[in-house]
């Protein structure tokens, strides 16, 4: 792993300039809402993952979509993960500044202006795309020999999520025998996230998903291999089926995320990975039949992910049944027999991180419940805030 | 109005640098996914609304949570509007920063950062909160002596939405004589938004519901001036309820947002308003039976959106990727761009730096979203260096 790349850590001087007066205090004591993440629950969470990997055949590759945090990141690296996936070329430009050497961008550039990032990017690390369409691979191709780099190339397979993804093996061939044919571009193999198995809170019933999808994912490779198109990488997994799919002989890479940083909708099927990234709120309002928090749907998102309710809540009163949630406020039944009152400070159950991650500036990073660093997200928001002209002057 | 200060034109700046690559060029070039305005949609819009209050006994005050923008709010003002509305302690700095003095945060201010930032702010520009509790009170008041300002306050008046805010004269009252009472304190009147009438989509029905809201706001506000505490500000509505909630005797001033830059919710509010704002995306793959974009819901948000000029089916949003329905018939391939009407904008408004404003289909200005995130404490350091 390289250092830290100086946008890093001025990203880094930058928000502990902004919010460095928290640290040595509780975390009580934040501006809220705040975002705060458990440095030795991150640090148990990782190293339990780690403590698993011997076991499986497949190596680990981190996501970081979920936290978006260069220092989470170096940490995943730093507890047995060969390397990083990211969903936007932007995340991937972070990452490899963050010190990562290997990135897979586990999604479709298309954009030209992502794809140069992609290509240019390559100069620095070995970046890795994945790809569903011949157009889109000749187009990759291009912006890569433009750039001088070499891009790895992933064809999607639609392993049951419906998202991208070719259908069937015979597309799969097709895609990757284009790719073999192209300069600038590696044929490396296939990826498959079986991520609708992470929407099936049954646990015997996301085993079944998960392994037909994989037994699926095996056989496109095999199609592809049978005709001349060697797949030396398979990549697949999430967290709610690292376990399973990580132990099939055949998948080498695991792409996992949330295992990190976590939240209460991965808990409800993976709970021995526990909950790092949390809250701290205020009530702001109490009247008799309710209490008004000081963050609503614009801090944690969603109350659900598709039709999954995510259980955003209130640490030591998860009782208390949600009312409404607005832009900026959370209301919640509480009667008389709830103590909460104006200007109590709690925790909070954020539900789905990756949506509170997503609107956040920084985390607060507490031990023993008392601020002792403050950590950048980046990339923030869906534009490149810069990261463009970073990659493109990297080698001018 | 004021000029902008440095902490709205840098940022300004800085966007336009970041973004100016995409200047003068045509909508489809933008890299995405983007938030684009339209700025000819956004003027009516806001003509529409000088026009609609030109007659009406209360004066606008514009709600900016909605767009969190410093441009499109003097526009407002420029637009007749007395002031701008806040969610948040953060976007009344930023908005006293663009150089609009009358700045009212219409939400209950709690957290000793936060009062000091308010009243700080109280320095500078004519500040406004409102309250539902006593405890806020005497918050705001040892702030604002602190800070040697003033601070208006407003009684938050729960009119029906059931979230913040009182509900009866018997409370009302008491709170009302420990604001008059407290140093460093103005009592103002009453705030209350009758955001339930927003949800209910007849129109007959909200606007029933929507008197109904003001009858009871009213009616306090004429038992607290028979107690010799008189209201000079009496303030509600949205985008919803602008129009009959503008003309109800006894209602000084309405707080629409929404109206500016539209969404699909408001829009079936009151479709009078234009679509100013939408998202650009990419269609990044093609099935066979569906398209996926690059704009999920950690760009759109939660409450999702269609696309404009195509009647798709929604089958799901992912993260990073919106999906539609969309057989063999449907003529989108990959790399198309297509726009997406966003059901509730502010949620992607939220998550964007930028707003990339668009006139005649081409790129003319980029503009800052302001403030960024719930967590903005160096606002505060800054009023506090006094810089």
């Amino acid at each position: 792993m390289r250092d830290l790349d100086p946008i890093i850590t001025a990203a880094h001087d930058r928000v502990r300039g902004y919010y460095g007066s928290a640290i040595g205090r509780s975390k009580y004591e934040l501006v809220t809402p705040a975002l705060v993440i458990d440095r030795d629950i991150l640090r148990a969470n990782l190293a339990y993952m780690q403590s698993r990997l011997p076991e499986l055949h497949a190596r680990l590759r981190g996501h970081v979509k979920n936290h978006k945090s260069p220092h989470v990141a170096r940490m995943q690296l730093e507890h047995g993960a060969f390397g990083l996936c990211a969903a936007t070329v932007w995340e991937a430009v972070v990452m490899v500044r963050a010190g990562a050497d290997e990135v897979l961008i586990a999604n479709q550039l298309v954009n030209p202006v992502k794809r140069r990032a992609a290509a240019l990017l390559a100069r620095e690390a070995n970046v890795t795309v994945n790809v569903d369409d011949v157009r889109d691979a000749e187009a990759l191709s291009a912006a890569a020999v433009a750039a001088g780099t070499t891009l790895g190339i992933l064809v999607e397979v639609d392993t049951g999520m419906h998202r991208a993804g070719v259908d069937s093996p015979e597309e799969a061939l097709k895609v990757g025998r284009a790719v073999q044919a192209l300069p600038g571009l590696r044929m490396d193999g296939l990826s498959g996230y079986e991520g609708h198995c992470s929407m099936e809170m049954d646990h015997e019933k996301r085993h079944e998903k998960q392994a037909a999808a994989m037994e699926y994912f095996v056989s496109v490779a095999d199609h592809l291999e049978a005709n001349g198109v060697p797949c030396p990488i398979l990549s697949a997994a999430g967290t709610a089926t690292a376990f399973w799919t990580g132990s099939n002989p055949r998948i080498t890479e695991l792409q996992l995320g949330s295992y990190a940083a976590m939240d209460d909708y991965h808990f409800l099927m993976e709970p021995r990975f526990k909950k790092a990234t949390t809250a701290v709120v205020t009530v702001i309002s109490r009247r008799m039949d309710r209490v008004v928090l000081d963050l609503g749907k614009k801090t944690f998102g969603s109350a659900e992910v598709g039709s999954i309710a995510a259980h955003p809540r209130i640490f030591g009163h998860e009782v208390l049944k949600p009312y409404r949630f607005d832009e900026e406020h959370a209301t919640y039944e509480a009667d008389a027999s709830c103590d909460l009152k104006v200007g109590d400070v709690v925790d909070f159950h954020l539900g789905y991180t990756p949506f509170a991650v997503n609107y956040f500036d920084a985390y607060h990073v507490v031990e023993d419940g008392t601020v002792v660093d403050i950590w950048p997200i980046m990339p923030r928001g869906p534009l490149h805030g810069g990261l463009l002209q970073l990659v493109e002057s990297a080698g001018a | 109005m004021n000029d902008p200060a440095p902490l709205v034109t840098d940022a300004h700046e800085r966007v336009r640098d970041l973004y100016r690559s995409a200047l003068g060029r045509p909508r489809d070039e933008v890299t995405t996914p983007a938030l684009l305005l339209d700025l000819a949609t956004l003027r009516a819009n806001l003509e529409l609304m000088a026009d609609g209050m030109r007659d009406a006994p209360a004066t606008l005050r514009a709600h900016v949570k909605v767009h969190k923008s410093p441009h499109i709010a003097r526009m407002q003002v420029e637009h007749g509007a007395i002031g701008v509305g806040c969610a948040t302690v953060w976007e009344a700095i930023v908005m006293a920063r663009a150089g609009i003095s009358d700045v009212f945060v219409i939400n209950e201010v709690v957290g000793p950062e936060k009062t000091r930032a308010l009243a700080l702010l109280a320095r500078e520009a004519d500040v406004k909160a409102s309250v539902d509790d006593a405890a806020q009170v005497d918050e705001l008041s040892a702030a604002a002596v602190a800070a040697g300002s003033t601070i208006g306050v407003l009684i938050d008046v729960d009119e029906g939405m059931h979230r913040c805010g009182v509900t009866t004269t018997a409370e009302a009252l008491p709170l009302a004589q420990k604001i008059s009472q407290s140093p460093g304190l103005t009592f103002l009147g009453l705030t209350g938004y009758e955001g339930h009438c927003s949800l209910e989509f007849d129109e007959a029905k909200r606007h029933a519901m929507a008197r109904e809201a003001m009858a009871q706001l009213t009616g306090i506000a004429a038992d607290l001036a028979a107690a010799g505490l008189p209201c000079q500000i009496v303030s509600a509505a949205g985008t919803g309820t602008w129009g009959t909630t503008s003309r109800y005797p006894g209602v000084t001033e309405i707080q629409p947002g929404s109206y500016a830059t539209m969404d699909g919710h408001h829009r079936g509010l009151d479709p009078r308003f234009g679509w100013a704002v939408t998202v650009l995306a990419s269609v990044i793959s093609r099935r066979s039976d569906r398209i996926v974009t690059d704009a999920g819901s950690k760009t759109v948000g939660a409450s999702h959106g269609v696309l404009k000029g195509w009647d798709l089916e929604k089958y799901r949003f992912d993260e990073e990727h919106s999906i539609f329905l969309a057989d063999a018939s449907v003529p989108l391939t990959t790399g198309d761009k297509v726009e997406i009407l966003c059901n509730y904008t502010p949620f992607a408004i939220s998550y964007f730096e930028a707003y990339h404003v668009l006139e005649d289909g081409k790129v003319v200005d980029i503009w800052p979203v302001m403030p960024r995130g719930p967590e903005s404490r160096w606002l505060l350091d800054m009023l506090e260096r006094g810089t």
